[in-house]
């Protein structure tokens, strides 16, 4: 019979804590995905610092509901002021401000909700049901096979990374030799610590991550420091519930924009951004009125929406049953995993079997709370849009430094935060993409020892060991070659991986952003 | 010009790795127990990607220009050095005070009136240190004020 002990092990551990636990970090989600500015990476690198003290299982459910919340929430300020809140809203701009410059912003945005919640309810069945499976099947892999997977993650991620894939490859090593610091895992022998006994444990992650992703943003406002921030006339938001009507008639839209979403969110590196703007694209084709959409369609933001939440549940099921973070934001939900002193992985399933079933229904319940928090709080959240932003940033500021001295009470570790944001601040401005640095640094040090196990074993004969290992299961060579083919497929052929007109659409967007 | 920028640095912080590895080397250890091994197949990838970045913009004669925003730059410098001055004074003086001290300068500077700033300033520092102090147990710095 079918064993369903993994989908409701993890109901003891709901209690009181868990339960406010899920409701905060999903309102607090929802708030800082609401403000434009503020993306959910930098929403979960800032809060994991908070989440020390607590339970690993409140802290885990907690943080999950902050990157789905500002997942979800980056809509409404695409409705509202036509900036996308995180930039995965990026294509729900495109039709759910013409919507609310009509009159409608209430259906607007009670449509992203109501997308944004089946797709997520959709993405996590389907984390539910291949996760355990993925699992399974990857507990058999050995150091060959978690070493080619790593590379492959990385490559990827610098693949999708917005800008040069050369240069994402470059953020990538450097995030490796920055993963190299400190003493080496097999011979405790030092390695570029620069004579700071602080260095010998390496850079904290934490540290680097709230550098790299809150303090560097900030850093990026000081630019248009001199720009008013002009207060938009800001449309009421009344009558959400009018997208149920709709429903029926966007039920099959709602089933393949989340299928796509899943899908793209499994694949490491590529999230919600690209995730939704292949199904809006798709949704294009398909279309009966095509030129409707972008003029307030009910269609593009369903498949923009749902899409995008879809992806929260494909990034989640490979960093619970291969360890290798789908997109960013999960690459950071690893780090926490890690300080929790849980490793994601296929032996997470063995190991903390609750957890994994905790996880599962803990985002179910979360796709709950987007679904009746944002149909009924919308109104209030549209108000936020006003806060000014000075008081703003500067709460993110006083809270990275103290985050980060919070992680393990030390000075040092603020010092290297700073160190990271201006690294940050010049990749950035080098138009290198930040994403790959923390893939890699969370995954150098396993990549580094599954190297230098595989080099032992091979024992001087490492062409012939290869073909050895390679003969028992093919998965290695299978995903090298796969990495091998993305990274030089562009001197093949000039046409893009995504449809080319949504690829200008989306950079028409930036543009104007940019203005 | 940023993809010059981006391949020297790339190949200089590649040859400093391959250099520095020799300190902690240990010859003749085989591949596997050498810890400078992996850090210098990184910085020969680096170099690698570095070198196609460089000769890529090369050959696309990419103009060799520099411009400097004044502005900018002073801004970002005022920025880090109220950061810096933060960071230091965190442990002498104690977390409550440096930080109403900072948040007054930061909202000011980031566009906020004076009035906004003063106002602002005492009770979001003291959330903040209630919030970590006593709820999630951090020992922030008390610094000159050992009451709180």
């Amino acid at each position: 019979m079918f064993d369903f002990s993994l989908y409701t092990a993890g109901l003891p551990l709901f209690g009181f804590s868990t339960i406010i636990g899920l409701l905060g970090g999903t309102l607090t989600g929802i708030v800082i995905g609401a403000l434009p500015g503020l993306s959910a990476m930098m929403a979960v690198s800032i809060l994991v610092p908070l989440t020390y003290g607590m339970d690993p299982v409140v802290a885990i459910l907690m943080l999950l509901g902050v990157y789905s919340g500002a997942n979800y929430a980056g809509s409404i300020s695409a409705t509202l002021v036509n900036i996308p809140g995180t930039p995965s809203a990026v294509m729900t701009t495109l039709d759910a401000y013409p919507m609310a410059k009509k009159g409608k912003a209430g259906l607007a945005i009670g449509l992203a909700t109501m997308s944004s919640a089946i797709g997520g309810f959709f993405s996590v069945i389907v984390l539910s049901m291949l996760s355990p499976v993925i699992a399974r099947f990857a507990l058999q892999f050995t150091s060959l096979e978690k070493l080619s997977i790593a590379i492959f993650g990385i490559s990827i991620m610098a693949f999708i990374s917005k800008g040069s894939t050369l240069k994402g490859l470059v953020a990538g090593v450097f995030g490796l030799l920055v993963a190299t610091i400190g003493f080496d895992p097999n011979t405790s022998i030092l390695r570029f610590s620069f004579g700071s006994i602080y260095l010998n444990s390496g850079i904290n992650f934490t540290a680097a991550m709230i550098g790299l992703f809150g303090m560097t943003e900030i850093m990026l406002t000081i630019e248009n420091r001199k720009q008013k921030q002009n207060r938009q006339e800001i449309q009421k938001v009344k009558d959400t519930f009018a997208c149920f009507r709709y429903f029926k008639s966007v039920v099959g839209n709602l089933i393949r924009s989340s299928v796509i979403g899943v899908i793209v969110g499994a694949i490491p590196g590529a999230g919600g951004t690209i995730g939704s703007i292949i199904s809006y694209a798709q949704q294009k084709k398909i279309s009966k009125e095509p030129e409707k959409m972008g003029t307030g369609a009910v269609e593009g933001i369903v498949a923009a929406e749902a899409a995008n939440n879809a992806c929260t549940g494909g990034a989640m099921t490979t960093l619970l049953s291969l360890g290798i973070p789908g997109d960013a934001v999960t690459g950071i939900l690893m780090g926490a995993f890690i300080i929790h002193g849980l490793q994601p992985g296929p032996n997470l399933f063995n190991t903390n079997f609750d957890l994994v079933s905790a996880i599962f229904i803990g985002m179910f319940l979360i796709n709950i709370l987007i679904l009746v928090l944002g149909l009924f709080g919308a109104p209030y959240f549209a108000k936020l849009l006003n806060f000014p932003r000075h008081f703003l940033n500067t709460g993110i500021m006083v809270l990275c430094v103290v985050g980060t001295f919070g992680v393990q009470n030390s000075m040092f570790d603020v010092k290297v935060m700073v160190v990271f944001a201006v690294i940050g601040f010049i990749f950035t401005k080098l138009e290198i993409p930040r994403a790959p640095i923390v893939l890699a640094l969370i995954l150098g040090t396993m990549m580094e020892e599954n190297l230098r196990r595989w080099l032992s074993l091979a024992n001087g004969d490492y062409l012939g060991y290869f073909f050895e290992c390679s003969s028992k299961t093919p998965i290695a060579p299978i995903v090298l070659a796969i990495t091998v083919f993305t990274l030089i497929s562009p001197l093949f052929k000039k046409k893009p991986i995504i449809s080319e007109d949504a690829l200008e659409e989306y950079e028409e967007m930036n543009k104007e952003h940019d203005k | 010009m940023k993809n010059y920028i981006v391949g020297i640095s790339g190949l200089s912080l590649s040859l400093y790795v391959y250099f520095a590895s020799k300190s902690f080397e240990r010859v003749g250890s085989g591949l596997a127990n050498n810890p400078a091994y992996y850090p210098r197949i990184l910085a020969i990838v680096l170099a690698f990607l570095s070198l196609i970045l460089f000769i890529d913009s090369l050959r696309k004669r990419a103009k060799v220009s520099f411009h400097v925003d004044t502005e900018l730059m002073r801004n970002l410098s005022l920025f880090l050095a109220a950061l810096l001055i933060y960071i230091l004074l965190l442990k002498p003086v104690g977390f409550v005070l440096t930080t109403i001290a900072f948040i007054i300068c930061m909202t000011w500077f980031l566009g906020g009136t004076r009035k906004q700033a003063v106002i602002a300033s005492i009770p979001m520092s003291l959330i903040v240190y209630i919030v970590f102090s006593f709820i999630l147990k951090v020992p922030l710095p008390k610094g000159i004020l050992p009451f709180l």
